[in-house]
């Protein structure tokens, strides 16, 4: 699987949770590149994967291109009511990275993707749900 | 030639990037937006990507530090990196140049490079500037063709058939369809096999022989003819060969016009005889062929309207089922589809595409058909330049009648040009004999020995009692009075007051030293009217042999083919979409024209680049907890 600049993000942010780790707040694993913690909701998490197929639009594995990933808790997404998590693809015309692992607390949560491009982005993908307890 | 995207980007990022590291690092130059705004910097360079070249090295004074010069460079851009906030990572780096590319997480990149170029060991940051070859095509032609390019060009006939649109025209420059933007993307479409369901192609014109199709399992096949039952699809009409041109002339090769790609694979299916016309059975068996054959794209400028046609339908939705990407012609009635059907245009199938056509201005054009149900998307269908079925010429009746032994009663020589009116007092005012019947014809012939295609080409100006009272016309290869020959057409009814043109197929007279032209008038016992007065006589053809030609068309016919060249585009671009996926860039990306509400589903012409920047929409999403660390996984397919 193709690593992405988002990942390293959050691999700093869990980076820095590793040093608490001893206090056991939480713990980072060897997969920890793909992992993006959900702290807006307090409570226990749960480590959720999401999947996606591969855009069938040739920009979408060009640089610049990716996936973006809206989760809401409650109701479905939008582009206008969830920032959205991007998957950045490696941008070498072929390979698509198409899944992510983050963390979510208890609840419904509604899960919609958004491939992207330099130059376009396609309408979100039906809402799928997700129940956490 | 690489060229930038545009002479005044090119001189706004030369300027940024002929600034000096000194420049730089004032501060200046990436937060002034007077010298570029972020939305240009986004589009014309490549997102979160800075390229740094670092000062030379000095070698000896590293080694005497004794530090690898190698393990120098390499924490050189680390350091850099981490500069830029820690978040991002070098994507490759020479070391002989000193030059690097860093991928930074920041979308503001012109902090990015402000930071970078403040860096003591930094002799610059700049951009990933992207460069794109340019793509205006070298056709002669090429500046004639606004539905490619709107310059708001007045589009004049070269040829006396041309019957040129003269309303927006010309029109406003960049109501087009964008297809400049596009090719900044793609030209080439030879992966991609379009079927173009019509009169047939000239498979020898210079312009589209490089782009035609062949059979794999057929060497020198290109195609099927299901009006006469073998595979030649050569043009005798003329109707397909200007199609063709627009979905795929061969572009940038310096002849005639250029297609919407310009490289393509065109099947040629001939379905219409040399008359223009069809039947149920051969346009079926042309559908089935173009997708027994794997064709991608179906282009149909055809159709008709009345009683429902189930045979062709069924035909249609097989293809459409099949995976191909049908578009077809809404007809040139300017009627509403949705109170009289016109098919294919009309039928119900996933992958169809009906298309108007507009004008100049993106108005719809007075003859398009309409309707917001029926009718999908507008294209540029007025004074369409594209490939003609050879070089053609015109020849005038230079001695026209010269004497009255073959003018009958009613005709007179209507000025210098030797053409005629009846009756002979023409003025729009007085009027006809009942029970006339005049007959006039040439006395020195048309020399015709070098054309093919030929026609009579006339205009006329006037008004009869149609269907009741007629102005017929001959043509004889042989003998001098041809009235009762063989016969070409007739007018009757009135022409609204002003002149019009049109043309009569007139072949028996190919390769003919000796044509001879005749008109009879006849009235019936009551209803006289003005009569006529022909404006416009001549004949004309192509020169026998000839492969170049182009010619301008006005008709959905030649707004059609706009569509399934930029189908044919997107599906080049991205050969994984499905013929759904290519209706669907098309339909929801068009230029959105609110005059157009009323008349098209879309209310739109069709956007090329737009098109091309369609992603669809993901589908098979799937979500779980990660088993060790869930207490429950819910199922992923729920749509609220």
């Amino acid at each position: 699987m193709g690593r992405t600049t988002r990942y390293a993000r959050y691999a700093s942010l869990c980076a820095a949770l590793c040093a608490i780790a001893t206090f056991g707040l939480t713990a980072c694993g060897n997969d920890a590149f793909s992992v993006r913690e959900d702290f807006s909701e307090g409570g226990p998490k749960r480590d959720v994967k999401i999947d996606w197929p591969q855009s069938v639009a040739t920009d979408v594995a060009r640089s610049g291109g990716g996936y973006r990933v809206y989760i809401r808790r409650g109701s479905a997404p939008t582009e206008t009511n969830t920032t959205p998590i991007r998957v950045e693809n490696p941008g070498d015309g072929t390979t698509h990275v198409t899944t992510l692992t983050t963390k979510l607390s208890s609840g419904t949560h509604y899960i919609s993707i958004q491939a992207y491009s330099n130059s376009g982005k396609s309408a979100l993908s039906s809402p799928i749900t997700l129940k956490v307890d | 030639m690489l060229m930038r995207k545009t002479l005044l980007t090119l001189f706004s990022f030369s300027l940024v990037a002929l600034l000096t590291a000194a420049d730089q690092k004032n501060g200046d130059v990436f937060d002034n937006g007077a010298i570029f705004k972020r939305h240009e910097l986004n589009e014309l360079v490549e997102p979160n990507t800075v390229v740094v070249k670092f000062k030379n090295l000095d070698i000896a004074s590293i080694q005497a530090k004794g530090i690898s010069p190698q393990k120098f460079k390499e924490d050189r851009f680390s350091n850099a990196l981490k500069a830029t906030g820690g978040e991002g990572r070098v994507l490759k780096t020479s070391h002989e140049t000193q030059f690097g590319v860093i991928r930074t997480e920041h979308e503001d990149i012109a902090s990015v490079i402000q930071t970078l170029s403040k860096r003591e060991d930094v002799e610059y940051a700049q951009p990933n500037f992207i460069y794109r070859k340019s793509a205006v095509p070298n056709d002669p032609e090429y500046n004639r063709q606004w539905g490619l390019k709107n310059t708001a060009q007045t589009i004049a006939n070269t040829h006396l058939s041309e019957s040129i649109y003269t309303t927006n025209n010309a029109g406003l420059a960049n109501r087009d369809m964008g297809f400049e933007a596009a090719w900044d993307k793609v030209t080439d479409c030879s992966n991609v096999v379009v079927a173009v369901i019509d009169t047939g192609i000239k498979l020898d014109h210079d312009d589209i022989a490089p782009n035609l199709w062949e059979d794999p399992i057929a060497p020198g096949v290109h195609g099927r003819d299901t009006v006469n039952g073998d595979n030649d699809p050569t043009d005798d009409e003329g109707h397909g060969t200007h199609v063709a041109g627009t979905i795929g002339a061969r572009g940038n090769n310096a002849i005639g016009t250029t297609g919407a790609c310009w490289q393509v694979k065109l099947m040629g299916v001939k379905v219409l005889g040399a008359d223009g016309s069809g039947t149920t059975v051969s346009i079926i068996e042309g559908i089935e062929y173009a997708v027994d054959k794997n064709a991608h794209i179906l282009n149909m400028s055809l159709g008709g309207g009345g009683a429902l046609d189930p045979a062709f339908r069924d035909a249609v939705r097989a293809a459409s089922d099949a995976g191909a990407l049908l578009v077809v012609a809404a007809g040139n009635e300017g009627r509403n589809n949705g109170s009289t059907a016109t098919y294919p245009c009309n039928f119900s199938a996933a992958n169809l595409i009906c298309v108007g056509a507009v004008d100049q201005r993106f108005s719809i054009a007075s003859f398009s058909n309409f309707s917001p149900i029926h009718v999908d998307i507008g294209a540029p269908g007025t004074n369409i330049i594209s490939t003609d079925v050879g070089d053609r010429v015109s020849r005038l009746p230079t001695t026209w009648i010269t004497s009255t032994l073959g003018l009958g009663s009613g005709f007179a020589i209507n000025g210098p040009d030797y053409i005629l009116q009846n009756p002979s007092n023409w003025n729009g005012v007085n009027r006809y004999a009942n029970s006339a019947n005049d007959r006039a014809y040439t006395n020195a012939r048309f020399d015709l020995n070098d054309l093919e295609f030929v026609q009579l080409g006339v205009g006329i100006n006037g008004s009869v009692e149609e269907d009741y009272d007629f102005l017929d016309f001959f043509a004889s290869p042989s003998v001098a009075n041809p009235i009762g020959a063989a016969y070409l057409g007739t007018v009757t009814g009135s022409t609204g007051g002003r002149a019009v043109k049109g043309t009569f197929s007139a072949r028996v007279c190919n390769a003919s030293a000796t044509c001879s032209v005749g008109l009879e008038f006849s009235s019936d016992t009551d209803t006289d009217d003005i009569g006529y007065r022909i404006t416009e006589l001549y004949m004309e053809g192509v020169l026998t042999g000839s492969t170049t030609g182009s010619y301008a068309m006005n008709g959905t016919s030649m707004a059609t083919p706009h569509v399934a060249g930029l189908a044919a585009l997107i599906k080049a671009h991205n050969p994984s979409f499905t013929a759904s996926d290519l209706r669907s860039a098309i339909l929801t990306t068009g230029t959105t024209i609110s005059t157009l509400s009323s008349r098209f589903a879309t209310s739109a012409v069709a956007n090329a680049p737009n098109a091309l920047n369609f992603i669809p929409a993901l589908h098979s999403v799937t979500a779980e907890v990660v088993p060790d660390s869930a207490s429950k996984t819910a199922a992923p397919n729920a749509v609220p």
